[in-house]
């Protein structure tokens, strides 16, 4: 009688920690990861999360908030915890691009705080912004696992960015700002090329 | 007359921008988000908060369908100190641009656009002492 008591609690213990441990795990994979290695892999986090990545993980958060009251689902609660330098030391600044993930399974990368969140589940495999300063102009953005090149159309010239890490950084000339790009062409890992235009949306749906 | 006026707008005008300056540096910690335009817009549009003797950062904007939008950094003799131009492929299109080196020491004013091709419910913030 003992013994089947013993058998009994064993077994109800079991099947309970497995149905717990099944729950963790939906709980935990039901977080979307976006498709960049450098951003998912164990090790790489910063120990410190720059202050600039907690400034714009600050406005992710105040956009949700906008997003709920304005227009729905927004980018997500930030994770600046699983922040990454993508790249360092890029253009004449010596620029850092620092990235993170969002609830969402967006990604929010910033050169100095500057910055924006986007989705790299997109027919070009890449989220990016211009970042413009007096004489010193940069593109830079967070690409997917698919991408093996991406260059800038600078008023029809087409310039190989810096890519590694996920991440891509191209310097524009000092006489050049924001107005000079028209896009990125981005060349997939399978030879397919992709329009990303900076002007027209229709080239990013 | 009109000289001794002048000047003494012109303390006045000084005295108001270092009290700002000092409150920038005292309340940087402390600041309130700060709407100023929320409305559709035309490409090419502009959302400008032309208010000075504040500072502000955490510019950004936000349109209500996938496009491209700027937030731009404007100091208040029309130049610009920075600007983002972003657009990303999902429900919102942000840019963002931190804390100016400059803030505290000009008067910087926050402007954001549409820069794309068609009319964009278009939403513009920034942030400012409480």
């Amino acid at each position: 009688m003992t013994r089947r008591l013993v058998v009994g609690l064993l077994c109800a213990g079991a099947v309970g920690g497995a149905a717990v441990g099944a729950l963790a795990g939906i709980g935990s994979g039901s977080a979307p990861r976006p498709p960049a290695a450098a951003l998912n892999e164990t090790s790489g986090a910063l120990a410190v999360t720059p202050a600039d990545a907690l400034d714009l993980a600050d406005a992710v958060n105040r956009w949700s908030d906008e997003a709920a009251r304005f227009h729905g689902a927004g980018p997500g609660t930030p994770l600046p915890g699983q922040a990454r330098n993508l790249l360092a030391g890029v253009g004449r600044a010596g620029d850092t691009v620092t990235a993170f993930p969002t609830s969402r399974g967006l990604v929010c990368f910033e050169i100095k705080a500057a910055g924006t969140c986007g989705s790299l589940d997109t027919p070009s495999g890449v989220t990016w912004a211009i970042l413009s300063t007096r004489g010193n102009s940069r593109v830079f953005g967070v690409a997917s696992d698919a991408v093996a090149r991406v260059q800038v159309d600078v008023d029809g010239v087409l310039h190989d960015a810096v890519l590694r890490n996920n991440a891509f950084h191209y310097q524009l000339a000092s006489t050049l700002d924001d107005s000079a790009v028209r896009g990125l062409l981005v060349t997939w890992r399978d030879g397919s090329h992709h329009a990303a235009s900076a002007r027209s949306s229709a080239g990013n749906r | 007359m009109f000289y001794r006026i002048r000047a003494k707008a012109f303390v006045a005008i000084a005295g108001l921008g270092v009290a700002c300056a000092v409150t920038c540096a005292v309340s940087a910690f402390a600041a309130v988000n700060y709407v100023y335009k929320a409305a559709n817009t035309g490409p090419g549009g502009m959302g400008n908060d032309f208010t000075v003797y504040y500072c502000n950062y955490n510019d950004s904007c936000a349109a209500d369908f996938p496009g491209w939008t700027k937030s731009i950094y404007g100091l208040s003799d029309g130049s610009w100190v920075a600007t983002v131009a972003a657009f990303n492929d999902c429900s919102t299109s942000k840019a963002h641009l931190g804390p100016s080196s400059n803030y505290g020491y000009t008067y910087v004013q926050s402007k954001c656009k549409n820069v794309d091709t068609f009319t964009l419910l278009l939403i513009c913030n920034t942030t400012r002492p409480s």
